[in-house]
């Protein structure tokens, strides 16, 4: 079982397993040369691998997937280093290699070579062909999300091959498909004149949704339409790419969460452009579910950029290196400089979402552009009965610069927070006519005795820090003093 | 999808009239209404009611009597807080030249006159509580309607650097027709309104004083501003919806030219 093999002249005088594959190539490099089938090779398991200069590589791209047929049994040979007992293939430093491959006869390398590449160590190979052995944890779904997303590592690449050889009418299907986007592809002045007339075809849509019972998307598919077709004429009139709005809003979405990538945000815009032509009312849910969440996110997107278009090196790090949403807070809204609608904008959505956490409900209260009760949040008993209301005024504004009570502006409606403001505003709400606002001017206009009295200012005090600040009368006869102590919750900053 | 503008106005007229009856009995309680709370929502609901009769049924009448009552509801505020009754300091603030403009409105000088007289005079208040726009706007105002124009000149300058303010640029012809006034210059006058009635078109965009309420399609300030002007002897004539040439006053004959 020792003798050279039968090709051993004419692969140059070398025996088995002598042969380096090109690095990073996990299409399995220049097959090897080894010994007959069944036959192990001689060379040492610590180090059997010397550059081959004796044959050209034969490449063949798409049939990895037979290739790899063994490649689960090959597992326990990377592990132990020594040949597997039924398929007698073998590994090198967990470099999986199978003598028996059907096409070639010298047998090859399943996996590239691990000294020189650093991405595929012990860890991944295990991964991967636990993919292929079917034990991995990772779905079908999470598999297809990570290569959608460009993820071009070798369990990624692995899992696509196994799928090709599983699903090879999928795979011509796909290969025709690129081939053909090849061949077809549009100049990208083309491509600038078909977004624009897609965003047109979306404007209409847009339109015709304004009187159905989708109304509340029309001005966001239209707005998606707007969108496209100026990014369409940009293209089409510079000959560069451009992108939308929404997929840099999209991208910028992936890349605070982590979520996805670039191209994944591409497949999430082409997603949501599609879907008004095809269901609308698909975008419901999505847009319901999104619609409070809308200011906080730019918010937190408009202070990311902010924050990094001004920071750079270690301070970036320290500021976005923080911790959970409740502790954000206090990093957010103590970033020096950052202009205050933002960090009022997140400090206000933090303040809601204490209040929420302590039962009470916030009641819609502002109008477009800000304007109106910045919040207006109500308890209830369990039979629905009011048992608390309380008015807040939410400031950005640092007290260092202006005394407190000077925070409150002096508005057209009368000084913010005061019992005139509030009868203002409140009318104000009444002849709305926007539901929500309508009926919480309603609701205050009828519990204005409580409302009165539970008016707090939430400030950023000469710490950076926010603060609450009970604000009744001087009289001390039309409110009572709110201490956030003496609630069930607490401020805790 | 909106509303057509009948439709809303309609619905919203029932529910300030089912308000007023509820807000009637709390005001009229003299426990619950110990703090005078429901001085404020009162009067306010009888303004909307009197503005939206006359918007949907051209009910003069109706918006006649309302914003007169309305006004006399107001000016409890003032009354009950000169009584040392416990009562908002911001109520009896200069904000109140806004509703003196309504009592303007309802032509009814007797009761606006009344109203202007238990306006000002608190310094200390009106130097927490109100905006330079609001001092100058209520003093200027009082002292044309009261004839005492000792230091009107003062006032308008005080109202001149207010509207530099960029939330007030838009009210700059409010000192212009009050110049015309006192200058007794009908043209100027004149002038004034053709200024406030654009800049009012800009306050009816979202986000700004007028947007979304009854004074998009009534202007009662304008209203106002005309039926001083007439009571001070000047026949100005404006032809524009938004100030109905059916609810201004007569001109006076005794003062002016």
């Amino acid at each position: 079982m020792s003798s050279r093999p039968e090709n051993y002249e004419r692969l140059g005088g070398q025996f088995p397993g002598t042969t380096v594959p090109k690095p990073l190539d996990l299409d399995g490099g220049s097959p090897p040369k080894t010994a007959p089938m069944g036959e192990r090779p001689k060379t040492s398991p610590s180090r059997t691998v010397k550059p081959d200069t004796a044959t050209p590589r034969v490449s063949e791209e798409l049939d990895l997937g037979q290739r790899f047929g063994r490649a689960a049994h090959a597992l326990s040979s990377a592990v132990s280093g020594e040949a597997h007992a039924e398929t007698d293939n073998h590994a090198e430093s967990f470099r999986v290699y199978e003598p028996e491959h059907q096409r070639f006869f010298a047998g090859r390398f399943l996996s590239q070579e691990p000294i020189s590449s650093s991405d595929f160590q012990r860890q991944s190979a295990v991964r991967a062909l636990g993919e292929l052995d079917g034990t991995s944890q990772s779905s079908f779904g999470s598999m297809a999300w990570r290569a959608l997303n460009g993820d071009r590592s070798p369990e990624v690449i692995m899992w696509q091959q196994q799928n090709r050889r599983h699903m090879p009418l999928l795979a011509q299907g796909s290969d025709a498909l690129n081939r053909a986007q090849e061949q077809l592809r549009p100049g990208t002045r083309s491509l600038g004149l078909l977004q624009t007339v897609g965003g047109v075809a979306e404007i209409g849509i847009g339109t015709a949704m304004a009187s159905t019972p989708l109304a509340p998307l029309a001005p966001v598919v239209g707005g998606m339409g707007i969108d496209n077709v100026v990014t369409g004429i940009q293209t089409a009139w510079t000959g560069e790419h451009h992108s939308t709005s929404l997929y840099h809003v999209v991208n910028e979405l992936g890349r605070t969460t982590g979520l996805y990538g670039p191209q994944g945000a591409s497949y999430i815009e082409m997603g949501l452009n599609i879907t008004p032509a095809v269901n609308p009312r698909a975008l419901m849910p999505l847009y319901n579910a999104s619609r409070l969440r809308v200011q906080e996110v730019v918010n937190n997107v408009q202070l990311s950029r902010y924050v990094r278009g001004n920071y750079s090196g270690e301070a970036w790090s320290s500021l976005v290196n923080t911790p959970p949403l409740s502790s954000g807070l206090r990093q957010k809204m103590t970033v020096p400089g950052a202009p205050a609608r933002l960090t009022g904008g997140v400090g206000e959505f933090n303040i809601s979402k204490l209040f929420q956490q302590n039962g009470y409900t916030r009641l819609t209260s502002q109008f477009a552009g800000g304007q109106g009760i910045d919040g207006v949040f109500v308890k209830y008993g369990s039979q629905g009965e009011v048992l608390d209301v309380v008015l807040v005024e939410m400031k950005a504004s640092t007290a260092k610069y202006h005394p407190v009570p000077s925070l409150l502006k002096e508005t057209l409606t009368g000084q913010q927070m005061s019992t005139k403001w509030i009868n203002k505003n409140v009318k104000i709400l009444r002849e709305s006519d926007n539901i929500q606002l309508k009926e919480t001017g309603r609701f205050l206009f009828k519990n204005q005795e409580q409302a009165l009295q539970n008016r707090v200012l939430i400030f950023r005090g000469k710490d950076g820090q926010l603060h609450s600040k009970s604000l009744i009368d001087k009289s001390g006869s039309n409110g009572r003093a709110v201490e956030f102590a003496e609630k069930p919750f607490k401020l805790a900053f | 999808m909106k509303k057509d503008p009948v439709t809303r106005w309609s619905e919203i007229l029932k529910d300030f009239k089912e308000d007023y009856l509820m807000v009637r009995a709390w005001h009229d309680d003299p426990v619950k209404n110990a703090k005078g709370i429901y001085i404020g929502s009162l009067a306010d609901t009888l303004q909307g009611i009197a503005v939206m009769e006359y918007i949907l049924h051209q009910d003069v009448m109706k918006f006649k009597t309302g914003l007169v009552e309305a006004t006399k509801v107001a000016s409890e505020h003032f009354t009950r807080f000169n009584a040392g009754e416990p009562i908002d300091e911001s109520q009896v603030s200069m904000l109140c030249y806004q509703e003196l403009l309504d009592a303007l409105a309802s032509g009814d000088m007797e009761v606006a006159l009344m109203f202007s007289r238990l306006m000002g005079g608190r310094e200390e208040i009106e130097r927490e509580h109100d905006h330079l726009f609001a001092i100058a706007m209520g003093y200027t105002l009082k002292a044309i309607l009261e004839d005492k124009l000792g230091h009107i000149n003062q006032r308008l300058y005080q109202l001149d650097q207010a509207c530099m303010d960029r939330e007030y640029r838009n009210f700059t012809g409010y000192p212009v027709i009050f110049r015309g006034i006192v200058n007794k210059n009908l043209n100027k006058i004149s002038e004034g309104f053709s200024i406030i009635l654009k800049q009012h078109a800009k306050e009816c965009k979202p986000g700004r004083m007028f947007y979304g309420i009854t004074d998009e399609y009534l202007y009662t300030w304008g209203i106002g501003m005309a039926n001083l002007c007439r009571y001070k002897g000047f026949d100005v004539q404006i032809s524009d919806p938004l100030i109905p040439s059916e609810l201004l006053i007569p001109v006076f004959k005794g003062n002016g030219e």
